[in-house]
């Protein structure tokens, strides 16, 4: 299949993707009226507890840090959720696979909206908490969609890489959980990147992540537009994600059933 | 343009490995004992050049012994399975029925079920959301639109997969022994919706080991043997010949 047959069959199957994260929707907060506010409330408690313990340590107040940590720790939510779901995603719809024709990019593509739908909600839900906390709306907030749209592009590329690796090699799964651990604490999302020493500052800006989380850091917790240089490497990065995770992908995808 | 399936000269390989699901952990050992891992594989032809044409108007039954290969290639047609070699083309919006009874997400009520299944198979949520009642009381369930499916029993999840597998109408229909489920009543009903059905579809292909439903419903009847094309043609013919080799 060409690629842009590929790409055709994937845009026919959206009605599909809306269904499955509708579908994810109703499952995770029908049970209770609360049940958003439930899930909610552990990025809340995770906020409060690490500014609790580490805010003395780095400059600035107490509210500038747990901003930083709102604005770093939501969307690294995002990224550790869309990825370890992710991974698993082709094997979890063997039963749909195995039953009809799917262009499979729907399935890691299933999990990481979803992933995104709460990163959405709980930043508009907090929003208040980081009025609160400091935070001077301006017009470089409008920053953010694009920041999403770029964290959205790079983890479509790492979720397909994720789920192909899982289906070939089953305990690559508790490799990636191994690797999310190690990538979190090497981006500065506990330590602000202000507070690394200044001889290995330029080994953490090596990191892409830390470019793709400064994206919603600068605005949110400094109130400044990232660097042109942090927005290019942020855009590098998911376009180099997404074009190497969707080749492999699309190359693998019509033997993944015969590993399932 | 009128619907059709047509097959050109289309083999599959499946290859069995003797560790099916290798793991990373394996490999690295045996790499660090210089040891390339264990890569062994065995190839199995399930289906063999094979070559057909489905025009409009086809009702067709494949037989054949268990392993023949007659699901595999309803699954290559289906396109759930590319072909090692060859080519599979279709025209028109195809169904394919396989195994009654899959992916109902318990957590989800009777309607969002048939309206979830309805995406899966192509059709608009409008559509599917018009025909909810109509599959609810076919399926005998009207008075559980609204309740989770997890709180079914196994027969009254079978009889609302199978009603609304066969709701819609498709062009193409591809059936793989989905003749069973339900009690005696319901299964005549189901299978008399399935005769419908089937009329109204253009292009019919279905596997059974039952021949008694091949001769039922189909005008032609292909063999397969060992997944190569043994016979072909009125099941009249085929399937004395089929039945005669078997014994």
């Amino acid at each position: 299949m060409t690629l842009s047959e590929r790409l055709r069959e994937l845009f026919m199957a959206r009605g599909i993707v809306r269904n499955f994260l509708l579908e994810d929707i109703k499952v995770k907060y029908r049970r209770s009226v609360l049940g958003f506010f439930w899930s909610l409330l552990n990025p809340l408690l995770m906020l409060i507890v690490i500014s609790l313990a580490f805010a003395a340590l780095f400059p600035g107040t107490r509210g500038q840090y747990t901003l930083h940590l709102l604005a770093t720790l939501l969307p690294w939510t995002c990224v550790a959720t869309s990825l370890e779901a992710g991974c698993r995603s082709i094997l979890a719809s063997e039963s749909y696979i195995r039953q009809y024709r799917f262009p499979k990019l729907i399935f890691p593509m299933r999990t990481i909206l979803f992933a995104f739908v709460e990163l959405l909600l709980s930043l508009i839900a907090l929003f208040p908490v980081a009025l609160f906390l400091g935070l001077r709306p301006g017009p470089e907030l409008l920053i953010i969609p694009l920041a999403i749209v770029l964290l959205f592009i790079l983890l479509v590329g790492l979720a397909a890489l994720a789920a192909v690796a899982v289906v070939y090699f089953r305990d690559a799964e508790h490799l990636i959980s191994v690797f999310l651990r190690a990538w979190f604490y090497l981006t500065p999302i506990l330590i602000p990147f202000e507070a690394i020493p200044e001889k290995y500052k330029t080994y953490f800006a090596l990191n892409p992540m830390y470019h793709m989380l400064e994206m919603f850091d600068a605005p949110i917790s400094r109130g400044v537009l990232p660097t042109p240089e942090v927005m290019l490497v942020a855009t590098l990065s998911a376009v180099v994600a997404a074009l190497v995770g969707l080749a492999v992908f699309f190359k693998m995808e019509d033997h993944l059933i015969f590993r399932l | 343009m009128e619907p059709y399936v047509k097959v050109d000269n289309v083999s599959l390989r499946f290859r069995l490995y003797r560790n099916r699901h290798p793991n990373i952990k394996e490999a690295v050992i045996h790499w660090l004992r210089g040891k390339s891992s264990d890569n062994g594989y065995q190839d199995f032809w399930a289906v063999r050049d094979v070559s057909l044409d489905f025009p409009a108007g086809s009702r067709v039954g494949i037989i054949g012994r268990n392993g023949a290969g007659k699901s595999t290639l309803l699954r290559i047609l289906s396109g759930i399975y590319q072909p090692t070699i060859g080519r599979v083309e279709h025209q028109g919006f195809l169904i394919p029925i396989f195994t009654v009874g899959f992916g109902f997400n318990g957590e989800l009520t009777g309607r969002e079920n048939i309206i979830q299944a309805g995406a899966i198979m192509g059709i608009t949520q409008k559509e599917m959301a018009r025909r909810v009642d109509h599959i609810m009381q076919f399926a005998e369930l009207e008075k559980f639109v609204d309740t989770p499916v997890k709180y079914y029993s196994t027969g009254m999840a079978m009889r609302l997969a199978f009603t609304t597998a066969t709701e819609v109408s498709p062009d193409i229909l591809l059936l793989d022994e989905v003749f069973g489920g339900g009690d005696v009543g319901f299964q005549e009903k189901a299978l008399n919706r399935l005769e419908k059905l089937i009329e109204r579809t253009k292009v019919v292909i279905m596997v059974s080991h039952d021949m008694s439903i091949i001769e039922r419903f189909c005008n032609r009847a292909v063999w397969l043997r060992d997944g190569q094309l043994t016979a072909d043609g009125p099941p009249g013919e085929v399937i004395p010949r089929y039945l005669a080799a078997m014994t």
